[in-house]
């Protein structure tokens, strides 16, 4: 058992090289996005503890300070992380949308830093079918013209096929590896799973990493796909 | 000395049986030292122990008055053992189950419940602003490490142990659990959970604690009561 601490370093440390190397990712995708309409972002990875839920709860505050209007939904509907990284009783959520008579009004959440969310509720068998479901999808529908950013937490590509199935709902996914922590083999299998999928992979993030290492000077860091393998 | 944890509710659940067997225990707690009693009857659905908070009302009633009426000089107080499960948050809304006082809930799982959900089910009660006291913490076969139980603290659960199972009634392994967790502090409550009438397992603690550990600690434990002054 482990204790599970997220710390959104944009809204707790703004001034840290750690919350700027956020707002670097926010940047990147932003530049991806001149071509492209980028709002709905998904992170995964390819196994658990790799750094996804903490990716997603910094990037939406990074969006959330930029004035933007952001929500995050807790889509990792087996094991959902949002509520701990928010303080939140899970007792609210997408659940209570699918199965129940919930509007999405009533089960949208204040979170901390002007971040709005929607969490997983009580537990739904099989996901994959709910996820895939007319009902999620006009959920984000809804959610676009509610919302300026929407980031979809998701379980890890490995373990299910949630992540798949979220990835052809969203505009682009951030794959979320962690130093140290991350196989190299299971992030090969997982980032050749998400393309055999077509998934929009906008970039990596290489979570974890000690700004005390030299040759690193932010704890996370982005670059496009593309250029890591060249 | 007090007992958090007794099934002296006669009528609503697998407790004692009537009155008379109630105030038999209640002398036998009392002559060993106990002058703060919880009667804490279950609250399980799937064991059908639904007594209504106005039910058990009465029947506590009743039980004060017999007490009284003997010059038994204890007090009484009516609580629930609360089996977790999705409705506790919202029963505990409803003012369905009872707390032992102000927000502290004295809460229970399966035997054989993962160790994931009892961590969320302890979030969730913090969350919502409740003090979540876990009951006889030795017999769930999932949480069989000294880490477990840190964490479940570090949330913000409390931890009881069984009386009987300190001495070794609930089994060896139960009792070296206890053992350790005494050792590193890590137990906030000892309580008889008595269904019915049983030899003296509380005074029998007490002085096993006492000869083990030490006198300071037997008492500190015994007497918590000052963690409902916190």
């Amino acid at each position: 058992m482990e204790f599970f601490e997220y710390r959104n370093v944009v809204i707790e440390t703004p001034n840290s090289l750690e919350a700027e190397a956020y707002r670097k990712l926010e940047l990147n995708i932003r530049m991806l996005g001149l071509d492209q309409d980028i709002r709905v972002l998904q992170t995964t990875s390819p196994s658990p503890k790799d750094g996804k839920t903490t990716t997603a709860i910094n990037l939406a505050a990074v969006y959330a300070e930029r004035g933007l209007k952001t929500i995050i939904i807790d889509l990792d509907l087996r094991r959902p992380k949002i509520h701990r990284a928010f303080h939140k009783a899970n007792d609210i959520g997408f659940y209570d949308y699918i199965v129940g008579d919930k509007n999405i009004e009533d089960i949208i959440l204040k979170g901390d830093g002007d971040i709005d969310l929607i969490l997983s509720g009580e537990r739904i068998s099989s996901p994959h079918i709910v996820l895939q479901s007319k009902k999620t999808l006009d959920m984000i529908e809804k959610l676009k013209t509610m919302y300026d950013v929407i980031i979809v937490d998701s379980p890890p590509v490995l373990s299910v096929t949630d992540a798949f199935v979220i990835s052809k709902i969203v505009d682009g996914v951030i794959f979320v590896v962690a130093y140290n922590q991350t196989k190299k083999d299971e992030a090969k299998v997982a980032l050749e799973q998400l393309k055999d999928k077509k998934a929009n992979i906008l970039g990596t993030v290489f979570a974890n990493v000690n700004p005390k290492i030299s040759g690193y000077n932010y704890n996370y860091y982005y670059r496009e796909i593309e250029e890591e393998e060249e | 000395m007090i007992d958090i944890h007794t099934h002296l509710l006669p009528f609503v659940d697998d407790g004692v049986d009537d009155f008379d067997e109630s105030i038999e225990i209640i002398k036998s707690l009392f002559s060993q030292g106990i002058n703060h009693i919880f009667v804490t009857p279950h609250y399980y659905r799937n064991r059908n122990y639904l007594s209504s908070v106005s039910e058990n009302n009465k029947i506590f009633s009743e039980l004060k008055s017999k007490v009284k009426d003997l010059s038994i000089d204890v007090s009484l107080y009516l609580g629930n053992e609360i089996y977790y499960d999705k409705d506790t948050l919202k029963n505990i809304e409803n003012q369905m189950v009872l707390p032992l006082i102000n927000n502290y809930y004295l809460i229970e799982f399966s035997i054989n419940e993962s160790t994931y959900n009892i961590t969320e089910a302890i979030h969730n009660m913090v969350s919502k602003g409740y003090k979540p006291i876990i009951a006889h913490v030795e017999r769930y076969k999932n949480l069989s490490k000294l880490e477990d139980i840190k964490v479940l603290r570090k949330i913000g659960a409390l931890i009881q142990v069984n009386a009987y199972a300190v001495l070794g009634r609930g089994g060896f392994s139960s009792k070296r659990f206890i053992k350790k967790l005494l050792k590193k502090n890590l137990v906030d409550f000892i309580a008889t959970d008595s269904h019915a009438i049983h030899e003296n397992h509380f005074i029998k603690a007490y002085k096993y604690i006492e000869k083990k550990f030490s006198q300071e600690q037997a008492n500190e434990i015994f007497n918590n009561q000052n963690i409902f002054k916190k």
